[in-house]
């Protein structure tokens, strides 16, 4: 395993705007981070950077010690897990998982158990003879994840691989890769447009928008503390309020906000019951919990209370000072 | 939609009229060939043997070296598709991945010149072949078909590849196969349908192909089944051996029917199936 380092990286496609506009981070070894942003943020682009199946403008990246900026793919000894799982179809399950062993000149007996040993890992056992065709999504998602498990690579890339499953089946095999990972102690990149997997599955995000870093930190660190008024709303379901000076001022529910200046809260931290007068102007129960959408004296603001609503079409709401946010309204940075 | 009845009749009728249309000419050399000699340019006509008769199978394979001429045939086909196929791979390839400067341009040109009627070729090519000592001999009608069919196995082989997933040779890449591996290994298997169909229609084109075979080869050892039809003559100048023509021509597209439906299967199969979610 090895730390990955990216450095300044550039990269366009002849458009007006970069794909990537001087993206800089380093992944520990052993780290799993995940790239989140929204489709079109550049996040696949840079993996597929990482993994030299496309070429940096410029900049310089390293894999543990040695940089790989001109390395060919197979020799930088990363493995990719693809969105679509790419197999191979023509060749059998044990075929596809054993191909990159074979390749290198592995002895036939050690690729025997090194892919017995990945077919255990992810329960293919009694589909190794199979073809591609012959398996479910979910086995197909499995026999891509055993290729690159077995290689035993520095570096593991994986671009979005639980998007191609149904609901239940991701939210599963969520808990399971990042066991998976942390047991093969691997070097991860996940690349993922889905803020809960990022959130659940990294020990550090890196939150990406329009090719350039907004934010990286742990899970709990961006959401806690969100850098930008950009990372704020993109975190976080239903996302965070931002209200504008004037607004916040005239609901007295934020304290004092300069000119200038937003004033945020997470839905969840807005007190519901006890404070000042607000109208409920939309109730979404979603089970557990509800979302209001309230207007108080002219500022709209969601708000996130347990169970079901009972009470009517007015309420009093309170927003603890602890718990506001302020941005620079020029900037959208945070104000310490 | 689906169709009414009146429209399924309809569309009986037309395969059938086409199938008998298609089919018409091949059947009549076939009893043709089973007539005993004296049937064959009877009148008024005869639309079916009296008797069957195989002499005039016996008599292209023993009086004639019609033999030879298959084999010649064979020989030359398997080469011509061999030799296309494996260079119209690569160059489609290189096309349709490497994004080579300037390869729109190549492949119009490409292109442009496979639309030259192939008589212009004729006195070029003679000249060239008996420059190159060439002529009277297999190995040039090979060249010369292979430069004929490549423009046309490209075009095929290229437009197929585009369509394959990029995702799978990259996954190749990163296992570590090279370019070439990739082609090997992971493209070409991919493409068996439309490698098959490029190697059918080169082989036919070689196996049928005789204004070349009968400009650049006129020793009878040398000669392809086209041009060995065109030779059979009577035993005088006024005679025409219908029945071994005929026999000559059943012999001759019998191997191209087995082939192709041999590799049918193979065409029709979409092997791409399972290689990305579906």
């Amino acid at each position: 395993m090895a730390e990955v380092r990216v450095e300044e990286i550039r990269k366009s496609f002849g458009g007006n705007r970069p794909v990537l506009d001087g993206v800089s981070f380093t992944v520990a070894d052993g780290e799993f981070v995940s790239l989140l942003g929204p489709s079109g943020c550049g996040k696949t682009t840079l993996l597929r950077v990482i993994a030299g199946l496309e070429h940096a403008d410029s900049g310089r990246l390293s894999i543990g010690a040695r940089e790989v900026s001109r390395v060919e793919p197979k020799d930088r000894d990363v493995a990719f897990v693809f969105q679509n799982y790419a197999l191979y179809p023509h060749l059998s399950v044990a075929e596809n998982v054993a191909m990159g062993l074979t390749l290198r000149g592995t002895p036939a007996a050690e690729v025997a158990r090194r892919t017995a040993d990945a077919a255990k890992r992810l329960g293919l056992e009694g589909l190794l003879e199979r073809r591609p065709a012959a398996l479910s999504g979910g086995q197909r998602q499995r026999v891509a994840l055993a290729r690159a498990l077995v290689r035993e690579p520095q570096v593991f890339l994986l671009d979005e691989p639980l998007s191609n499953l149904d609901a239940v089946l991701r939210e599963r095999t969520r808990g399971e890769l990042k066991l998976l990972f942390k047991k093969a102690k691997g070097t991860v990149v996940y690349v993922t447009h889905d803020q809960v997997e990022a959130m659940t599955m990294s020990d550090r995000v890196v939150l990406m928008n329009e090719g350039k870093l907004q934010q990286v930190g742990a899970p709990e660190e961006i959401y806690r503390r969100p850098a930008s008024v950009y990372v704020a709303t993109f975190l976080g379901a239903p996302p965070m309020n931002v209200i504008p000076a004037a607004q916040a001022r005239a609901c007295g529910l934020f304290g004092a906000v300069p000119d200038g200046t937003l004033a945020g809260v997470r839905p969840e931290e807005v007190k519901v019951g006890s404070g000042r007068p607000a109208s409920v102007v939309l109730v979404e129960p979603v089970g557990s919990h509800t979302v209001l959408t309230l207007d108080a004296d002219g500022a709209a603001l969601r708000a996130v209370v347990p169970g079901s609503w009972a009470g009517g079409s007015t309420c009093k709401v309170e927003v603890p000072p602890a718990s506001v946010h302020r941005f620079d309204a020029a900037t959208g940075l945070r104000l310490p | 939609m689906r169709p009414t009845p009146l429209g399924r009749v309809f569309f009986g009728l037309a395969v059938a009229f086409v199938t008998a249309w298609s089919l018409a000419p091949f059947l009549w050399q076939v009893v043709t060939s089973l007539k005993p000699a004296a049937e064959v340019a009877a009148v008024p006509v005869r639309y079916w043997p009296s008797t069957l008769d195989f002499g005039s199978y016996a008599q292209i394979f023993k009086a004639r070296p019609f033999a030879t001429y298959m084999w010649n045939s064979l020989l030359v086909g398997l080469g011509t598709t061999a030799l296309t196929t494996g260079l119209a791979a690569a160059a489609a390839y290189a096309f349709s991945r490497l994004g080579l400067p300037g390869g729109r341009w190549a492949l119009l040109a490409i292109l442009g010149l496979s639309l030259f009627p192939g008589t212009i070729l004729i006195v070029p090519l003679k000249q060239l072949a008996t420059r190159a000592g060439l002529l009277n001999s297999l190995t040039g009608l090979v060249i010369a078909y292979t430069a004929l069919n490549l423009p046309f196995a490209i075009w095929v082989l290229k437009s197929f590849f585009d369509r394959l997933p990029k995702d799978v040779e990259e996954a190749a890449w990163l296992d570590g196969l090279s370019r070439w591996q990739t082609l090997w290994r992971i493209v070409l298997p991919l493409s068996a349908p439309a490698v098959a169909t490029t190697a059918i229609l080169v082989f036919i084109f070689s196996w049928n192909e005789f204004l070349i075979a009968q400009t650049l080869v006129s020793r009878d050892a040398a000669r392809t089944v086209p041009v060995g039809i065109a030779m059979l003559s009577g035993v005088t100048v006024y005679e025409v051996p219908w029945g071994q023509i005929a026999a000559a021509v059943v012999v001759t597209t019998l191997p191209v029917v087995v082939m192709v439906l041999a590799f049918q299967r193979r065409i029709v199969e979409g092997l791409t199936a399972g290689a990305v979610k579906g």
